[in-house]
């Protein structure tokens, strides 16, 4: 591989098999395996199968993700009919959306020996089933919209860099490409979004660069324009994200100084690389955009729950490594030290590459060998917990999924179930025995993270449209739930059943009559 | 760079390096711990054991080298205060080593690569802090490894030929590694085994087989002049065994994947350097080497109480570099593609370098500033509890002294002469806080699962010859320590002691009167080895 600037498709073509060799590493199987957080996913099956029921995210149900996070394992539902291949699926096919972008943008930005080992990164950090900073036995799809985000925002920092060659056609396309980044990152967390609009808003005072930048967000408005016609519920989602806000949204000072010393190493490699592009060519513009990747990723990170991994430095770094190149190019004398800028970029993302591809290869592996104990409920067939060579929180999600087979098993002996409702994480019920899911509740409850005894949805809107209301007696956030909740389950509820792990409250008579299901909107 | 190959640049930065770092350890004159208080007082306890005129692995047990009491102990003579023991013995250290290092990379390294690898190594060896944890986590706890991991990064380095041999290059190259390994045999004896390995290996390379030829039986020379003194070898080595058979060996399958995953991110780092160097040199030799820092970097850190950080990875990386850049220099051949390998090496290190001088510097800053609450002894003054912010560790360190301030009030109550006080728990730190004379036959450390457990135990005659106040606490610092030597030795608690009063947070033993050879008739194990040598206490 030479250091030349010139574009190839090569780079583009290889990065396009490397996003398909990966989407079949998850998709082909079939199956969900996890090993860790086995309630964050049943927050996007239940999701999922809301959707298919019918359900539109935020009208008829309470959510702080974007839509997208219950649309992508929708479609993976919609396309495979199981449950287990909804995540990887869905997965797999926002791969398939998301590599001609990143061959367009980083084939046209970069020079092939920055764009090969960044790209493939980047698709490694959206394939991985695994929260960033955690081990390889931690698989999990817990989380996957903070991967997605992360790649989808390091992509479209990269288009701070001038393209290599510039035409009409490339500023169409990349305007296209930013659109769809963004409109991406809006549509699964709004923290991203929210950035990614900054970013653009920052593109405009580049001259060379306006264009597009003006372009995608002319291009992102208008998206969000049309799709609001059609879903009606954006004052919903913001007014769910101003709830969430509210709980958990304040991050101080402890935390970001903490996130930057777990991240020092990065900073630390990240600073060799820019420090050295802005002493070769210094430029205020420059300093700007280092400095957002570095702070902006650190807001982003304290509020994920995520150990480590700003990726927003990565991508600072393959722009400096970028920039300090076509510095040398343009002198007659080389700077040997120089030439192993690619080098200092492949030290900072292969370790990470080499991890997930770990992570990667052991979901394919385990899911292949369909390895593990299937999650209990028809629905989940495709679902399983695996135990491997460290136990990890393994015997609480053992524990968990027995409990869920206990509930399941009390579920039935009722009649007519009905809607379900579990006054805890998360509802794994209407998915995994095929129930109609209630309307108005919320998507999940994590206590702390999105309800509180200060901020939460009155009980008559959770519980507004909910027949039978499984009350855990062991839980990950029952017990807070269950005192907060107490008097609209007295008022509208009567205890109907019981079992060693639950108890099954019935609304009030609701024997025959159909159940008046309020809609999430309709919360002041 | 000098017309002699010698790098003044290099030296000069090592010495001047070594000695500023010396000097912010040393001059507050404190010790400053966030973590791991017990194992500090392991440290203080031997340093008080020698100012006592006590000899490791005569007058006590322990399986870690004489030089883990020897340092501190040197701390404590020259500053007088337990406080200084700590920083004031790593300072010497520090300075010790500096020409040593000065020399080896001096002579090896261009200053290009030699410089930053100076300042990673120094600030190893330095840093008060376990390698691999946070800023905050500020303790001398395991100093012994740091030493290992500077000592035997040095070492690494001489498998390089000097740049330009000079006079008397061999006679120095041997002195420095005989002096590094024999620092490592007896400081922790698994570094000092790697080291010798590595002399071995240094026997296949025809230009160097000399002077590690000399230096190896420089070494034996030494260990046998040492034992003449010391004749605590055999004692030493039988403790190292037993240690060994508790808590010895890489361990399970699940431990080896999860040191390889969490330093993957070096070992990813190092291969680039490999595989940039053997591309170039296609040396056996090298390929060897290479593996060597790998292989026996895995094997410490797995025997170590570490997450992170395999120095031999760093060590490695700046001989790959410097092959790389030799390769480079030969007039004629093309200038490499990988040039700029420096900045890789910058990138392995500079991290490290970063976050261990901000440790440093906030021990420094806190040791000079006072701040934290004094160990609740009168000779630990200088020892201070800090907390940084809310949680952490603090509150549990905080109770094992309200616990030690209890305890030293309880052996105030007990009547007659002053007493020899032996705690069954990690550590005993009152000899040393008190000023007590030490028990004389114990262990300085016991570490439940990694020192002794339920089959492997100092044998009660032993542990117990001399202890006149057995003091058993209610809130451990370490509970599997305490309730399994509760358990162990109950028997020679029940017929040799009896229950003379209890604290908040202590039962108080006192020897009952009886010669001890009558009523002794626990056998301990048939494992246990005999108490060689520290019968009468020397």
């Amino acid at each position: 591989m030479t250091l030349s600037a010139v574009p190839s498709d090569m780079t583009g073509r290889l990065l396009m098999a490397a996003a398909a060799a990966f989407a079949l590493a998850l998709a082909l199987p079939g199956q969900t395996v996890t090993t860790v957080y086995v309630n964050d996913l049943f927050i996007f099956l239940d999701g999922a199968y809301r959707i298919s029921a019918g359900q539109v995210p935020n009208r008829d149900f309470h959510t702080a993700l974007g839509p997208l996070v219950f649309y992508l394992p929708a479609l993976g539902l919609w396309l495979s009919g199981s449950l287990g291949a909804a995540m990887p699926l869905g997965m797999a096919l926002l791969l398939g959306i998301l590599a001609p972008i990143v061959a367009h943008v980083l084939g046209s930005r970069l020079r092939p020996v920055l764009a090969l080992p960044f790209g493939v990164f980047l698709l490694l950090v959206v394939a991985v089933p695994m929260n960033l900073g955690e081990s390889i036995r931690s698989l999990s799809f817990a989380m996957f919209y903070n991967r997605v985000g992360w790649a989808a925002l390091a992509l479209l920092l990269v288009m701070y860099c001038p393209p290599l060659r510039e035409s009409r056609r490339q500023a169409w396309r990349d305007a296209a490409s930013a659109a769809a980044l963004t409109g991406l990152m809006l549509g699964l967390k709004v923290t991203y979004g929210a950035v990614a609009l900054a970013f653009l808003a920052f593109m405009l005072l580049d001259r060379r660069q306006r264009g597009w930048a003006a372009g995608a967000i002319g291009l992102t408005l208008a998206a969000c324009g049309l799709v609001e016609l059609v879903w009606r519920a954006s004052f919903a989602h913001v007014a769910d994200l101003l709830l969430t806000s509210q709980v958990s949204g304040a991050r101080g000072v402890v935390d970001w100084a903490f996130g930057l010393l777990r991240h020092l190493a990065d900073y630390v490699l990240f600073g060799i690389v820019a420090g050295l592009a802005l002493w070769r060519h210094p430029s205020w513009r420059d300093v700007l955009f280092y400095g957002f990747c570095a702070g902006v990723g650190l807001v982003i990170m304290a509020q994920n729950s995520q150990p480590w991994g700003i990726i927003t430095i990565h991508a600072g770094a393959a722009v400096a490594a970028e920039r300090l190149l076509r510095e040398e190019e343009l002198r007659d004398e080389a700077w040997a030290l120089a030439r192993g800028v690619p080098l200092v970029l492949l030290a900072l993302v292969l370790p990470t590459a080499v991890h997930c591809f770990m992570a990667l290869s052991l979901h394919a592996g385990l899911a292949a060998a369909r390895s593990g104990e299937p999650f209990p409920m028809p629905g989940y067939g495709e679902v399983r917990l695996a135990l491997l060579w460290e136990p990890g929180d393994h015997a609480f999600s053992s524990a968990y999924l027995a409990s869920l087979r206990d509930g399941a098993a009390l579920l039935q002996n009722v009649d007519r179930a009905g809607e379900v409702s579990v006054l805890d994480f998360v509802n794994p019920f209407s998915a995994g025995l095929g129930l109609p899911p209630p309307r108005g509740d919320n998507a999940w409850l994590h206590w702390g993270r999105n309800v509180n005894a200060e901020h939460h949805l009155s009980g008559g809107d959770l519980l507004g449209g909910v027949r039978l209301l499984m009350v855990p007696k062991w839980g990950i956030n029952n017990l807070p739930l269950a005192e907060l909740y107490a008097d609209t389950i007295r008022d509208q509820f009567e205890p109907h059943a019981e079992s060693a792990s639950w108890t099954v409250h019935r609304r009030r008579g609701s024997d025959d009559r159909k159940i008046a299901a309020p809609r999430a909107e309709a919360r002041p | 760079m000098t017309a002699t190959g010698f790098s003044r640049p290099t030296a000069l930065l090592v010495i001047a390096l070594a000695v500023l770092c010396a000097l912010l350890l040393a001059l507050p004159g404190e010790t400053v711990t966030t973590k791991y208080v017990n194992d500090l007082f392991v440290f203080l306890d031997g340093a008080h054991r020698i100012d006592q005129g006590q000899i490791p692995n005569r007058d006590f047990h322990t399986a870690l080298g004489p030089l883990t009491y020897y340092i501190p102990a040197l701390g404590l003579w020259l500053s007088g205060t337990m406080g200084g023991a700590m920083p004031v013995g790593m300072a010497l250290l520090l300075v010790a080593l500096a020409p040593a290092a000065a020399w080896i990379l001096g002579s090896r390294l261009r200053p290009a690569i030699g410089i930053p690898l100076a300042v990673y190594l120094v600030l190893v060896l330095a840093v008060p802090a376990n390698l691999g944890e946070s800023i905050a986590a500020l303790s001398f706890a395991m100093f012994y490894n740091r030493i290992g991991w500077t000592a035997l990064g040095l070492l690494l380095v001489l498998y390089l030929p000097p740049r330009h041999a000079q006079a008397g290059q061999p006679v120095l190259d041997g002195l420095c590694a005989s002096g590094l390994v024999l620092l490592m045999l007896y400081t922790k004896i698994s570094y000092g085994a790697v080291g010798i390995g590595f002399l071995v290996f240094l026997l296949l390379d025809p230009r160097q087989r000399g002077w590690a030829a000399g230096a190896l039986a420089g070494i034996a020379a030494a260990c046998l002049a040492i034992e003449f003194v010391w004749r605590g070898s055999v004692s030493h080595i039988t403790d190292i065994m037993m240690a060994g058979r508790v808590s010895g060996g890489l361990g399970t399958p699940d431990r080896v994947l999860e040191i390889l995953l969490r330093n993957l991110a070096d070992y990813i780092l190092f291969a680039i350097f490999v595989v940039l160097a053997l591309a170039r040199t296609r040396g056996f030799r090298d390929f060897l080497f290479f593996g060597f820092c790998a292989g026996s970097g895995f094997v410490l850190i797995a025997q170590n109480f570490q997450h992170w950080g395999i120095v031999t990875l760093g060590a490695g990386a700046a001989v790959g570099a410097e092959i790389l850049a030799r390769r480079d220099g030969v007039p004629g051949q093309r200038q490499s593609a990988f040039a700029g390998i420096n900045l890789v090496l910058l990138g392995l290190v500079l991290p490290s370098i970063a976050h261990l001088s901000a440790t440093l510097l906030l021990h420094a800053g806190l040791a000079a500033s006072h701040r934290g609450a004094s160990v609740p002894l009168p000779k630990f003054e200088g020892i201070r509890l800090v907390q940084l912010w809310h949680g952490g560790d603090h509150p549990a360190f905080s109770r094992y002294l309200a616990s030690i301030e209890d305890g030293a009030r309880a052996l105030e109550d007990i009547q007659g002469s002053p007493a020899r006080v032996l705690v069954l728990d990690f550590v005993s730190p009152f000899a040393a806080g008190l000023g007590l004379r030490p028990v004389a036959g114990d262990n300085t450390w016991h570490h439940w699962g990694r020192t002794i457990d339920e089959t492997h135990f100092p044998p009660p005659e032993r542990l117990f010859q001399d202890a006149t106040v057995v003091l058993e606490p209610k809130f451990p610092i370490e509970a599997w320590t305490a309730n399994g030597m509760r358990e162990v030795y109950a028997e020679t608690l029940q017929s040799r002691y009896r229950l003379s009063h209890e604290t908040a947070d202590w039962k108080v033993y006192v020897a009952q009167p009886e010669p001890a050879e009558t009523v002794s008739n626990s056998d301990g194990s048939p494992d246990t080895p005999p108490a060689t040598g520290s019968a009468g206490g020397g």
